[in-house]
């Protein structure tokens, strides 16, 4: 992802709001990534 | 023994397919004339080549010759053809699937297995938690693209990643379109939640461009930052607004 990806938006009449990191956002990507059980779809198998 | 072959089959042909390497069943008429043959009687070859034909006349007979692509640079360019001139040294290595039609001049290449639509659908469970939203009065975008709400459930229904979209209008919060990530439940790679909220949006409204003449400003909300296919898809969509709760690194970088 490009860096100024937000500000490539907003030069295309898109305005981003961006809210800041909340550590439970985190904890949903950790549980994700603790499972054994769970498929990655990574299709370049690089995951 | 990775081909078998019923009738006769002339020696290259038969060595083509062998070379293809696929578990196929070839069937031809059969010939005589050989030795081994010699005892046999010939009503028992008259019959077999009849049924061979048998079978093959209906597809014999709509063939149409004339369609065929006669310019080769019309036809379907993949890159299994140069892998199979460079055949592997070893029954182990992984080969691509080759087109019959390439392999063997005149034949004519089987279009009835071609998908010619696909589509997606959000679970069950959408449905019910937006009748649970409804009931609660909470704000949809609060319920579903808070990170510890559809997300979750998503990942731990199996239905795809830990991602929610929703497709609003900006002035008034009412809600357009939700989506989550449907890849697993889908097969389909390109379901992220932000494109099945944007494309269950457009369907909805019966637009491609979201961003339309007689439209209110329209908002996609996200719980992550977009991947980069959801950046142009998003870009694409005619949305005027993309708000997102986090603003972590991509996870799926």
């Amino acid at each position: 992802m490009v860096a100024d990806w937000a500000a490539q938006f907003r030069a295309r009449g898109i305005e981003v709001v961006l809210s800041p990191l909340r550590e439970e956002a985190i904890e949903v990507f950790r549980a994700y990534g603790a499972r054994d059980d769970a498929v990655v779809y990574n299709a370049r198998g690089t995951a | 023994m990775p081909i078998e072959v019923v009738g006769g089959l002339d020696g290259q042909l038969e060595s083509k397919f062998l070379a293809i390497g696929q578990n196929i069943r070839v069937c031809g008429p059969r010939r005589r004339g050989g030795v081994h043959d010699a005892e046999q009687p010939v009503q028992a070859t008259y019959d077999f080549n009849r049924q061979i034909f048998e079978e093959d006349r209906a597809i014999v007979e709509v063939q149409k010759p004339e369609n065929l692509p006669l310019d080769p640079k019309i036809e379907v360019n993949i890159p299994a053809d140069p892998q199979l001139r460079r055949l592997p040294a070893g029954p182990a290595r992984p080969r691509p699937q080759p087109l019959l039609h390439r392999m063997i001049p005149g034949a004519v290449m089987d279009t009835t297995a071609l998908a010619t639509a696909f589509g997606a659908h959000l679970p069950g469970w959408v449905a019910a938690e937006l009748e649970t939203v409804r009931r609660s009065f909470r704000p949809t975008t609060t319920a579903s693209a808070s990170p510890t709400g559809w997300p979750t459930r998503n990942h731990r229904e199996n239905t795809g990643g830990p991602f929610a979209a929703l497709v609003v209008e900006s002035a008034t919060g009412r809600l357009v379109s939700a989506g989550v990530n449907v890849v697993l439940a889908s097969n389909l790679s390109s379901t992220h939640a932000e494109v099945t909220a944007l494309s269950l949006a457009q369907t909805r409204l019966g637009a491609w461009d979201l961003g339309g003449p007689g439209l209110p400003d329209l908002e996609l909300v996200v719980n992550w930052r977009p991947c980069v296919m959801c950046y142009g898809a998003t870009m694409w969509s005619g949305v005027r607004r993309c708000s997102s709760r986090v603003t972590a690194p991509n996870s799926r970088s």
